[in-house]
């Protein structure tokens, strides 16, 4: 190759920023998930939001205007990181493929929270791109356990597992969702991410008191709770309720989360919406909804302490 | 066992095969095979829409129905091996001779190559772009002898059928694919895929390029291929249209 010092050179274009991004903690306020349509909304505005959450697995790929989008937004707003491919419940344990993607990811941008599900999605390498259910026994505990110890080695932080949607439940099951999960936080030394809609629809589509569940988890553990809506259906003269986060947050969903406030007290609140996305606006306006559960809270709060 | 399960729940959702699944599963209201077709059609739908969105032209002049099929013909093939699904898709272009009802469109794969090119393009690791004003000042005798390497978002498609044309249009019509074309995929330093058309002496330059010829070896290449080939114009064109990278790192 020809040497030569070009006149003017300056690396153009598309070069990755070099600053390292500062951390910033996830505040006690409402949050919404930051979804591809509204890029161009926090990139060229700054629309009044206390922090996002992204999807770790849409941010995965080496480049290219949508990674380089998050690592602006991130210098803007602190952001946590919802994985939705780890697939903790996988009985072959983790990819350790996807976890150094995954450490990665979050070396560069300084995630405020990480999060993950308890559920499966892979089986011999086979990603299958859904939330799939666990069977309540002690053999997936010891290796939800053993999976979540994993990431959290190679992430060097705390994660926090959210309780699962389901459509159905297993023979095998020896334990309730809550204790499973109760069992799990002591075990492993996780979070737990409270996702309202999920135990709304849960317990619509397998008949238990949603009070109860709440009850029955660990309340110090919760480092974050999702606010969502989700469908109804029926199939052969059923109702089943189906958690597609397309729709506005219903009432039964509001009311639950008051109630997990009250138990846990002030948190993270995070807006999930994926399917039919609105314009951002309606997600604020659903974000404000759920600011003036966290603003009451706090004056109850301060009654109490007067 | 779990992973017994598991690998059962694999088999129920991508092949259908459900009896070992359904064994499994509590049976109270809801039938059990009603509750794994919530499981099943989530898992294959939301793997259909990641396709769809990669292979837009493809699911238009297919029909959003019949690519759907195709789609999922697919998936149960070829389905994911990583979470991360902005590299979900590849084969599809392999996959379309294989499967009977699109094997006669002969033209169909090189459109998906083309289709897969952009979605790689969009998600291809960052480097500098190399423009004009990186050039400014060099004697024609280091021009000769620079190798322009193109930059990690950059892809040629060259193909026997008019894919440019296929791409632009709204369907099937007959002499649609007649021509052969080739097609050059870039990403601007702004993100956006640029896709242009290019004759045969930029593609005979590129592909020099791409093999690590200098420009006296892309040149003779692009001139054999092409002997009215305007090789400024091209090169001009290409460094305002993010084809390289910075062909060496700065002393």
């Amino acid at each position: 190759m020809t040497a030569f010092t070009p006149v003017g050179w300056t690396a153009q274009g598309d070069s990755p920023v070099a600053d390292p991004i500062p951390a910033m903690p996830i505040p006690s306020a409402a949050g919404i998930g930051l979804r591809h349509p509204h890029l161009p909304d926090f990139l060229n505005g700054r629309p009044e939001v206390a922090w996002l959450e992204v999807h770790s697995e849409n941010f995965l790929a080496e480049g290219g205007p949508r990674r380089r989008a998050l690592e602006k937004i991130r210098r803007d707003y602190p952001v946590s990181c919802h994985g939705v491919g780890l697939s903790l419940g996988s009985a072959e344990g983790l990819s350790e493929e996807h976890l150094t993607r995954l450490a990665t990811l979050f070396d560069e941008i300084q995630p405020g929270l990480v999060s993950e599900h308890v559920a499966w999605s892979v089986d011999q390498g086979t990603y299958l791109n859904d939330l799939l259910p666990l069977p309540y026994t002690e053999e997936a505990l010891t290796i939800l356990c053993r999976n979540i110890e994993r990431a959290q080695e190679a992430f060097g932080r705390r994660i926090l597992v959210e309780n699962p949607s389901s459509y159905l439940q297993f023979d095998a099951s020896r334990m309730d969702e809550a204790e499973f999960l109760a069992e799990a936080v002591r075990r492993s030394g996780c979070g737990l991410l409270l996702d309202v809609n999920n135990i709304v629809v849960s317990a619509e589509n397998h008949d238990f008191d949603p009070l109860a569940y709440l009850e029955a988890l660990p309340h110090e553990a919760v480092g974050e709770i999702h606010v969502a809506g989700h469908a109804e259906v029926e199939l052969e003269g059923q109702r089943l309720l189906i958690d597609d986060h397309g729709s506005r947050v219903p009432a039964a969903v509001w009311d639950l989360l008051e109630t997990a406030l009250a138990h846990c007290g002030p948190l993270p609140v995070l807006v999930e919406w994926d399917t039919a996305i609105p314009e951002l606006s309606v997600l604020l306006e659903e974000a404000a909804t759920a600011q003036g559960a966290l603003d009451r809270l706090t004056v109850e709060a301060a009654r109490h302490a007067g | 066992m779990l992973a017994e399960m598991q690998s059962a729940f694999r088999r129920a959702v991508l092949q259908g095969e459900e009896a070992a699944a359904l064994s499994g599963i509590a049976d109270g209201g809801l039938p059990p095979h009603l509750r794994l077709s919530v499981y099943r059609n989530n898992a294959l739908g939301s793997l259909a829409g990641v396709l769809s969105a990669a292979y837009p032209a493809l699911e238009r002049l297919l029909s959003a129905e019949n690519f759907r099929l195709l789609a999922r013909a697919f998936v149960a093939a070829h389905p994911p091996r990583r979470p991360h699904l902005s590299s979900y898709g590849a084969e599809l272009s392999t996959f379309l001779p294989t499967f009977p009802p699109t094997a006669s469109y002969v033209f169909l794969p090189d459109l998906a190559r083309l289709e897969w090119a952009r979605n790689e393009a969009l998600f291809a690791a960052d480097a500098p772009i190399l423009t004009g004003r990186s050039l400014e000042g060099l004697q024609p005798e280091q021009l000769s002898g620079l190798r322009l390497a193109w930059h990690p978002a950059t892809r040629l498609i060259e193909s026997d059928y008019a894919i440019q044309r296929l791409w632009q249009a709204d369907a099937l019509g007959r002499g649609v694919a007649a021509g052969a074309q080739s097609v050059l995929v870039t990403r601007s330093a702004e993100g956006a895929i640029l896709q242009r058309q290019v004759g045969p002496g930029d593609a005979a330059l590129l592909r020099a390029f791409a093999g690590g010829g200098d420009l006296t070896d892309a040149a003779e290449a692009a001139f054999a291929a092409e002997p009215n080939f305007d090789i400024q114009a091209a090169l001009a064109e290409h460094l305002t249209q993010a084809t390289f990278t910075r062909p060496n790192a700065p002393a």
